[in-house]
């Protein structure tokens, strides 16, 4: 069943001189429990293509479906609430919020969704146990490593028990063996819980273990092969 | 809440500095403005109890003709009863009027005021300010007159003074009185041209027995002012006469208070204008350094508006610590110098006391200005609120 659907999507980007087209007409299914890296060169529309199915940007023309919903027709608003049910995003730069604990960021998504207290408590350290942090829940960012954050952030990501997970980048900023610690752990989410990751990346460890990639040139798929 | 707290305490010594702006200001202002009303409310209390009272009662048509054809009359009978009135503590009857006063080959235009000298000793403490001779009696015939008076007539105590002025209906008021006390009335005005007489002599002089130029009326209470006003006018032949409270009578009083609190307004104003920029330039850097984080907290699902409460609600719990933590200190230091004023010492206290005045300069610890400065804080936060709201609602998310 496919979880996100693109049909003819297009974002231009304009300027004075010219038009650019940094996703060009990419029409794109992906289903429930994929592990699917979207690589490209810079400037191929990797970010753009990932931000726009992560309703952060909205396309010139064309559509996302996501389970089942047209996101680029929502209001701002109801765009928000939708991210906030349904999608989880990791970030290149981890993106914790410096002024909560590991535990704290991890249970702040599940605050705004309105969840009961004793649910939050539990699903948090379960998630932070699972990405092998039980012992840093009260840790503040700025004392945890960059692989340590990326690892909250997977948990923080996962917290809203979303439908698919967008992930920029996640291990840019890694050293090797936190990234194929992460990477590990995104897998064994993936292929245990059929958690649906789509990275955009250039990592080839993280290419090696995806089990579709889609290449991106010019804003455009030139291949999409499973693996 | 936690957030909240969490983020003010990221940046500590900003947080203090703001908190700090805010509680120097607060306090600052607060007693600034605490002392001064007190002062004034004091100055205006002392000058109503011992001179013009709360409430004064005058024939209609006095108060814009004071002429002795707008005198006006009352009897025994109402006089006892508006003593009797609970918040009432003094009821001064009054025969003002102005005459001719001649000695040998001097003379001098005077004021002649007739009084009840037991009330007005009451009121005014007016036998403390004898520097010789006596004071009078209900019946007397004679006069008190201030020793610059005496001087310029060459008048002394046992003299006696003619006066020449207008009496009842156009007849002429002549009379001789003899110089019974000699008084140190404070100002040179007051002093070289005022006369005490009784009540009965001054009627008797203006030929109008049981005529009064009005009624001045103490009360305990001012806060009942309005109340006790209400239970005047059903005593008093409203027909007749008009009741006036103090804010009618005093209204110049009340304007030089106004005028001269104005200044210091002005300068309150600055130091929150001072503040307000230090507020507004916290909040700027607490926006503008988040910029990243707000897009996060937005990708991640919340909504722009519940963050710029978040950001509001840190403007403000700072800013009412500042506030809380100022009166907290502010308050009992003005209760205290409410309950125990700054005493005036030197010729300024013998000043206060000739005028029958208590020379204390208390704080007021009038609700109203301590919550103008809560007011006054909020209000700049209110304003502070709207660049990181505004900076909130445009925030472009993407690109973070």
């Amino acid at each position: 069943m496919n979880i996100i659907e693109t049909k003819s999507l297009c974002k231009i980007f304009r300027d004075t001189a010219q038009e650019v087209y940094a996703v060009n007409n990419v029409d794109l299914s992906i289903t429930a429990g994929e592990f699917t890296a979207i690589v490209g060169p810079s400037g191929s529309g990797k970010t753009t293509l990932l931000n726009m199915i992560g309703g952060l940007d909205t396309p010139t023309s064309g559509s996302i479906i996501v389970d089942g919903k047209d996101i680029s027709t929502l209001s701002e608003n109801e765009t928000t609430a939708f991210r906030l049910h349904h999608i989880g995003f990791v970030f290149q730069a981890y993106n914790l919020i410096p002024v909560l604990s590991a535990k704290e960021n991890v249970s702040f998504i599940m605050e705004l969704q309105g969840r009961p207290k004793a649910e939050i408590d539990s699903r948090a350290s379960e998630l932070l146990g699972a990405v092998g942090l039980a012992d840093r829940m009260d840790s503040r960012p700025a004392k945890l490593s960059g692989g340590q954050q990326q690892r909250v952030a997977v948990a923080r990501a996962l917290a809203s028990r979303p439908r698919f997970v967008l992930a920029d980048e996640p291990t840019a900023n890694l050293d090797s063996k936190s990234a194929a610690n992460l990477l590990d752990i995104m897998v064994k989410l993936n292929e245990q819980e059929g958690v649906t990751f789509i990275f955009s990346t250039h990592d080839p460890r993280i290419v090696a273990k995806a089990r579709r990639i889609i290449t991106l040139e010019d804003g455009g798929i030139v291949s999409d092969r499973s693996v | 809440m936690k957030l909240v707290w969490r983020n003010i305490w990221r940046n500590r010594r900003r947080a203090i500095i703001t908190i700090s702006s805010v509680f120097f200001a607060v306090l600052f202002c607060a007693l600034m403005i605490s002392f001064q009303t007190g002062v004034w409310e004091k100055m205006i209390d002392n000058t109503l109890r011992s001179q013009t009272g709360h409430i004064q009662v005058h024939a209609k048509g006095y108060w814009e003709d004071k002429t002795i054809d707008n005198f006006m009359f009352v009897d025994d009978a109402s006089m006892a009863r508006l003593e009797a009135v609970d918040n009432i503590t003094n009821v001064s009857p009054r025969v003002e009027t102005f005459a001719m006063a001649s000695h040998g080959l001097s003379s001098k235009g005077i004021a002649v005021i007739g009084i009840s000298p037991g009330r007005e000793e009451q009121k005014s403490n007016l036998p403390i300010k004898l520097v010789g001779g006596e004071y009078l009696s209900e019946t007397d015939d004679g006069l008190l007159i201030g020793q610059g008076l005496g001087k310029y007539l060459g008048v002394g105590i046992g003299d006696t003074l003619a006066l020449i002025g207008q009496g009842y209906h156009g007849s002429s008021a002549v009379g001789l009185f003899p110089v019974r006390g000699i008084l140190n009335l404070v100002t040179a005005e007051m002093d070289n041209g005022i006369a005490y007489m009784s009540l009965a002599a001054a009627q008797k002089f203006i030929d109008m027995p049981d005529g009064y130029s009005g009624l001045l009326i103490a009360v305990a209470d001012n806060k009942r002012l309005d109340a006790t006003i209400a239970e005047v006018e059903a005593i008093v032949d409203t027909e007749a006469l008009n009741v006036y409270s103090w804010h009618f009578t005093m209204e110049r009083l009340l304007q030089s208070a106004e005028t001269d609190k104005a200044f210091n307004v002005v300068i309150m104003y600055i130091m929150y204008v001072i503040v307000g920029f230090g507020i507004l330039g916290t909040i700027i850097m607490m926006t503008n350094e988040r910029r990243r984080e707000f897009c996060v907290m937005i990708s991640v699902g919340m909504q722009r508006w519940r963050l710029a409460l978040i950001v509001a609600a840190e403007l403000l719990v700072m800013s009412l610590t500042g506030v809380v933590a100022a009166l907290a200190l502010a308050l009992p230091i003005a209760r205290w110098f409410n309950r125990h004023p700054i005493e005036m010492t030197g010729e300024m206290a013998e000043m206060y006391r000739q005028y029958g005045m208590e020379p204390l300069m208390p704080f007021s610890v009038n609700p109203g200005i301590f919550a103008e400065q809560v007011v006054i804080i909020l209000v700049i936060a209110m304003l502070a609120i709207i660049y990181p709201v505004n900076k909130i609602s445009k925030l472009k998310i993407v690109g973070k």
